[in-house]
């Protein structure tokens, strides 16, 4: 096994800079996800590491070989595709001893290996299958078995989950966090679904336009969002947010919404500047309908006019300081839409932005 | 009313089959009979005789003639099969300046008429120093525009990935085309195999312009100048006979490949 290192690597596709100038560090072992919204660049960065792409400018180390100009089969990579991209003229058993065949290894090193893999994956009924034969999530689990024969130095994992169903997804989501504890091995995985990073990565790596926003624990992306962009992307449904400025008021700080409709006593003193736009932020969870058990809680009133019903809990619906706004509260704490309800923000859960450069300022 | 249209539907059918099928039957035919009752156009045979076959076995070296025509037909295919698909990779899967320019002009030399080409091909021709070789024959046949342009198209619906994969697994671009992409792609090599091979086992006209010894011509070529050109001393069934060898590969295949054939015809839109 070995770590992946970025040194200010850049990606253009003619004027266009896809990547900028990017430097980090993935350890030996360790699950990075590399996550952002269509379009960021995340999927360049693992084909870059895989050497499908070419680098512009800048190193990328796989152990402590520069790899810029070795081609894929050299870099002791292995790649498992979001389409699967398994060979359909080859059965399953095929597939998965390809590229070792290619490699010259002996027959009988090549089934010792995919029989292991297979079983590890508990595919062993299905390798006399080909492709079409198969359902989607078995069709994943072969290719990630012709990975994992491999022995490779560096897992990489392009959206793997998108095409399966939601149950199938969950199942796999585990099936390959289990595995990264077997194999012990580095793997960097990309998607755009942020719960798969908050439940896969050791470490997550959050993009924005070919800019890292932010490398960190999915819990320190969730409760220290660096910026704006994090917070909005890590959490589901998304915070909210509401754009205002922060004033001095009997030595508490004052939040007032752009509209000025609404008024929040923070409670608290965060030394920001006098009459700074900001836009303040609170997840649906930190809203609460009983200040029992808050640290600051921080009351307003809701005119609810919408909810939506999710068996256990639901969220409401409210539009507060010109925004819509929402909550997540239990069930039965919900009715029939409008209604009015006192809800509590956590004082202790809020995040300040700056409104101009989007950066947390707490 | 519908079992009406329907009968009628079939008898013109029948009619349509008849009409092709007929010129063939009564070449086969005629091939066999005496020469004195050929004229007869019967639709049975009058008489059986095999003496059409063995006098043009003795006029001409047709088997030498069959051999050749194999021999280019073979390469010619087997050539624009492997190179066509090379190129065809390229076009649809590698990026480089200049991509579809060079695609265009390739589809643009499509639209040429061959008879115009015929004239600087013949003199590269004599500059090689190919004229009166099989080379001539085979070697510019060796890729074709319409095979580039559909194995561009059957390469543009695979997946980049399962070429990525196969790169990351130690493919190299030979290898990716050959032993990735070809098993993937069966109808369009089926497609472009037939045709190249008819088109190369029917062709007269370039045979004619750079071969001009006997034991190079190929069959087509042969028969065409047996037939027309007096040695078969205006014997109907020499020449029928010679015409009946010459398309009998062709038929043989036909009957065997009739699927693929069918399939190459409508997935081309091209009338070979």
């Amino acid at each position: 096994m070995a770590s992946v290192k970025f040194n200010q690597v850049t990606k253009s596709y003619g004027k266009q800079e896809v990547i900028q100038s990017t430097s980090f560090e993935i350890q030996d072992k360790e699950f990075v996800v590399l996550v952002g919204p269509s379009g960021c660049g995340k999927s360049t960065m693992l084909r870059m590491i895989a050497g499908l792409e070419e680098i512009t400018t800048g190193t990328i180390e796989i152990g402590d070989t520069v790899v810029n100009k070795l081609p894929p089969k050299d870099r002791d990579i292995a790649i498992v595709f979001q389409n699967y991209a398994l060979y359909p003229h080859m059965t399953a058993y095929e597939n998965m001893a390809f590229g070792l065949k290619i490699r010259g290894m002996s027959k009988s090193v090549i089934e010792e290996k995919v029989m292991k893999a297979a079983k590890i994956l508990d595919i062993e009924d299905l390798l006399d299958r080909k492709p079409k034969a198969m359902s989607g999530g078995q069709r994943q689990r072969i290719a990630i078995g012709r990975a994992i024969v491999r022995n490779p130095k560096v897992f990489l994992f392009d959206e793997p989950l998108s095409n399966l169903d939601a149950k199938l997804r969950g199942q796999m989501r585990l099936e390959i966090s289990l595995l990264h504890k077997k194999l012990q091995a580095t793997m960097v995985y990309v998607t755009h679904d942020q719960v798969e990073a908050m439940t896969l990565g050791d470490r997550i790596i959050v993009l924005n336009k070919g800019v890292i926003q932010q490398i960190d624990t999915p819990q320190n992306l969730y409760n220290h969002p660096t910026n704006q962009f994090v917070a909005g992307f890590i959490g589901s449904p998304t915070m909210n947010f509401m754009k205002g400025k922060i004033y001095q008021e009997d030595e508490i700080e004052v939040f007032i919404s752009e509209d000025q409709s609404f008024r929040l006593s923070l409670n608290t003193v965060y030394g920001l500047n006098p009459y700074q736009n900001v836009i303040l932020g609170i997840r649906p969870e930190h809203i609460f309908s009983s200040q029992t058990l808050l640290k600051n809680p921080l009351q307003f009133q809701a005119e609810v006019r919408w909810v939506e019903l999710l068996g256990h809990e639901g969220f409401a619906f409210f539009d507060l300081g010109g925004q819509q706004l929402s909550a997540r509260l239990r069930a039965d704490e919900l009715k029939d839409p409008p209604f009015s309800k006192k809800l509590y923000i956590e004082g202790e859960r809020l995040h300040i932005f700056d409104a101009d450069t989007g950066l947390n300022l707490m | 009313m519908r079992r009406l249209k329907k009968i009628l539907f079939y008898f013109i059918l029948t009619i349509a089959a008849l009409t092709f099928l007929y010129p063939f039957y009564w070449m086969i035919v005629a091939s066999l009979t005496p020469e004195e009752n050929i004229g007869n156009l019967s639709l049975v045979p009058q008489g059986l005789t095999f003496d059409h076959y063995s006098d043009m076995v003795e006029k001409i070296p047709i088997w030498r003639a069959l051999f050749n025509s194999l021999l280019v037909a073979t390469i010619s295919t087997f050539g624009v099969l492997v190179f066509g698909s090379m190129t065809g990779y390229a076009l649809a899967k590698m990026r480089f300046k200049g991509r579809n320019l060079l695609f265009f002009t390739i589809i643009f030399t499509m639209t040429l008429p061959f008879q115009i080409t015929l004239i600087p091909n013949y003199i590269i021709m004599v500059n090689f120093k190919w004229v009166d070789t099989l080379a001539a024959l085979i070697v510019p046949a060796l890729n074709s525009a319409f095979a580039i342009l559909l194995f561009r198209q059957a390469f543009l619906t695979i997946p980049d990935d399962l070429i990525h994969a196969a790169r990351v697994d130690g493919c190299g671009d030979l290898r990716i085309i050959f032993q990735i992409l070809w098993p993937n792609i069966l109808p369009s090599l089926i497609t472009v195999g037939i045709l190249t091979f008819m088109t190369s086992w029917n062709d007269v006209l370039w045979p004619l312009i750079v071969i001009r010894q006997e034991e190079l011509m190929t069959m087509p070529q042969l028969v065409t100048l047996f037939a027309v050109g007096g040695r078969s001393e205006a014997q109907l069934g020499v020449k029928l006979a010679s015409a009946v060898l010459l398309a009998l590969p062709i038929i043989i295949a036909y009957i065997f490949l009739q699927k693929y054939f069918i399939q190459s015809m409508a997935s081309s839109g091209i009338k070979a």
